[in-house]
């Protein structure tokens, strides 16, 4: 069979992109399909790319690619009534930590753009229906466009979170509300001089935030502030179930967060730019879905590679590193003239030898432990009573900390859920 | 803050008549849950006189209520090429 292309790409975003890339590079015949007016018109920076976005970046593009901020200031932070617990790591000097808030719309166009440079062809306000299979094994896409069905012998879905692709092709069942977690975001404009000023930041510096407690009444899930060029991104991310369980609406979650007396300070005289929502795929290690079958290969968010290991929140540089994993596995199968499973079976191995896969096994226990309510409900109160009764009392004799957190301990926690909880510390460290 | 304000700041092109997203009546009418009311983060479903009423106009794209919803009652899809929502930053 004549194919038009030698693989086609759904979905232009961090994942689709980084395979459009290495496929055109490597001289293959490549599409890429994006439903949106522009590529990242759909999609929603959940916070920082770890890493450069590619590894053949020569020097002299290192620093030019749109990206907001290098990060080098990470807040982690419990909130509990009166009571604001962080840690703060900054990097201050040495070598510079490759961490970077992005936003989406001016760095996914430029990835594509990239692609595009490459040889790959990109097609926008391409929605893509369906994948045609002939034999069980993918031959094409339909593209909802007059005449729209293109054939390729091997098929990349980077069609995010929902991949609606991804379970027609039987990759996954349809996601449950456990599988998943809604995010909402605000991107805030302020001056630079003013971000600086408040973060303590110069140059190109930048500070994430990460906040659980009672920015989300004690639900799994927790709040982030992160600083870009010449505005902020706030929002919070919720397991679904829990606000199906609780029927909150993260809306109102988002008001009250943003009326808490510093991160109000923080935001002070911004002025809004964008409210967005977007989901992630919160599956953990065993439910995540499968990444192949004939002829078509999942990567980025439609593969489920996510992480949130309590310190990072990951996502876009797997998107990345799957992407191009993908397309590599690609070009072995037109070497091989061979596109049945077998051959993309060859996908999961190079994942297995990559980080991604390496690191959501280290971590695969972590979304159990991330189910803990104790750990947003609790332990925010337990620590932030301990650190007011350390500060607070002038004149009255004092008790050691030690004692201090075990007494605030022991007033929330019983014998059976401490044991309970030493496992899940475990998990964590 | 109010959600028209939140809304005035993102970018839509509404394909008139053309929704992406439709309720099953029946369902609906029998859900005791109505998770989809709480759960879409630009309320775009409204209980009017005790009926679920879907506004999908002003749809994120999230793909929330397709999953929150546990009777499978929304047919939901991808909008046209280029409709719906374009965020500028993303």
């Amino acid at each position: 069979m004549n194919h038009r292309f030698d693989a086609i790409v759904v979905g232009a975003g961090p994942a689709g992109s980084a395979a459009a890339y290495m496929l055109a590079r490597k001289g293959a015949n490549v599409l890429c399909l994006e439903r949106g007016e522009y590529p990242g018109a759909k999609n929603v920076s959940g916070g920082i790319l770890y890493g450069e976005p590619f590894q053949d970046l020569a020097d002299d593009e290192k620093g030019k690619w749109p990206r907001e901020r290098r990060i080098v200031k990470y807040v982690l932070a419990m909130a509990a009534g009166d009571n604001f617990t962080s840690f703060t790591y900054q990097r201050t000097g040495g070598e510079a930590l490759s961490a970077f808030s992005v936003l989406r719309a001016g760095f996914d166009r430029w990835l594509s753009a990239r692609a595009r440079q490459a040889g790959a062809r990109i097609l926008t306000e391409a929605p893509v229906d369906d994948v045609i299979r002939k034999n069980g094994r993918a031959v094409g896409v339909k593209v909802r466009r007059p005449g729209g069905d293109v054939s390729a012998p091997c098929v990349i879905l980077a069609d995010g979170a929902n991949s609606i692709l991804g379970k027609k092709a039987g990759l996954h069942a349809d996601f449950k509300a456990g599988q998943m977690s809604l995010a909402v975001k605000e991107v805030i404009k302020l001056s630079k001089e003013i971000i600086d000023a408040r973060f303590g930041l110069k140059a190109e510096e930048g500070a994430a935030f990460s906040i659980i407690g009672e920015v989300t009444h004690g639900l799994e899930g927790g709040a982030f502030l992160y600083t870009n060029r010449e505005s902020l991104s706030l929002g919070l991310v919720c397991h679904m179930d829990a606000l199906i369980r609780e029927k909150v609406k993260i809306r109102t979650l988002l008001d009250q967060f943003k009326q808490i007396p510093w991160v109000s300070a923080l935001i002070q005289g911004g002025a809004l730019k964008e409210y967005s929502a977007h989901l992630i795929p919160t599956l953990g290690f065993r439910e995540r879905p499968m990444t192949f079958t004939h002829g078509i290969l999942a990567a980025g968010d439609a593969a489920g590679f996510t992480l949130n290991t309590g310190f990072q929140v990951r996502g876009m540089d797997f998107a990345l590193a799957s992407g191009t994993a993908a397309a590599e596995t690609v070009l072995d199968a037109h070497e091989k003239g061979d596109f049945s499973s077998k051959t993309m079976a060859a996908y999961e191995e190079r994942l297995k030898d990559g980080y991604i896969r390496k690191d959501l096994k280290t971590f695969r226990r972590m979304e159990a432990a991330m189910k803990n309510r104790a750990l947003y409900a609790v332990y925010p109160k337990v620590i932030g009573e301990a650190f007011a009764d350390l500060y607070l009392g002038a004149g009255k004799p004092k008790k050691r900390m030690g004692r201090l957190l075990w007494d605030h301990l022991r007033s929330h926690r019983g014998t059976k859920d401490l044991v309970k909880d030493i496992f899940l510390l475990r998990r964590f460290l | 803050m109010n959600l028209n304000e939140r809304l005035y700041h993102i970018r839509y092109r509404i394909h008139s008549g053309n929704p992406h997203i439709e309720l099953n009546r029946g369902i609906c009418e029998k859900c005791v849950e109505k998770s989809c009311l709480n759960i879409c983060p630009v309320d775009n479903f409204i209980l009017e006189e005790g009926h679920v009423v879907l506004k999908w106009e002003d749809c994120v794209e999230c793909g929330a209520c397709r999953i929150a919803c546990p009777h499978g009652s929304i047919r939901w899809d991808y909008p046209h090429g280029a409709y719906g929502v374009s965020y500028r930053y993303g």
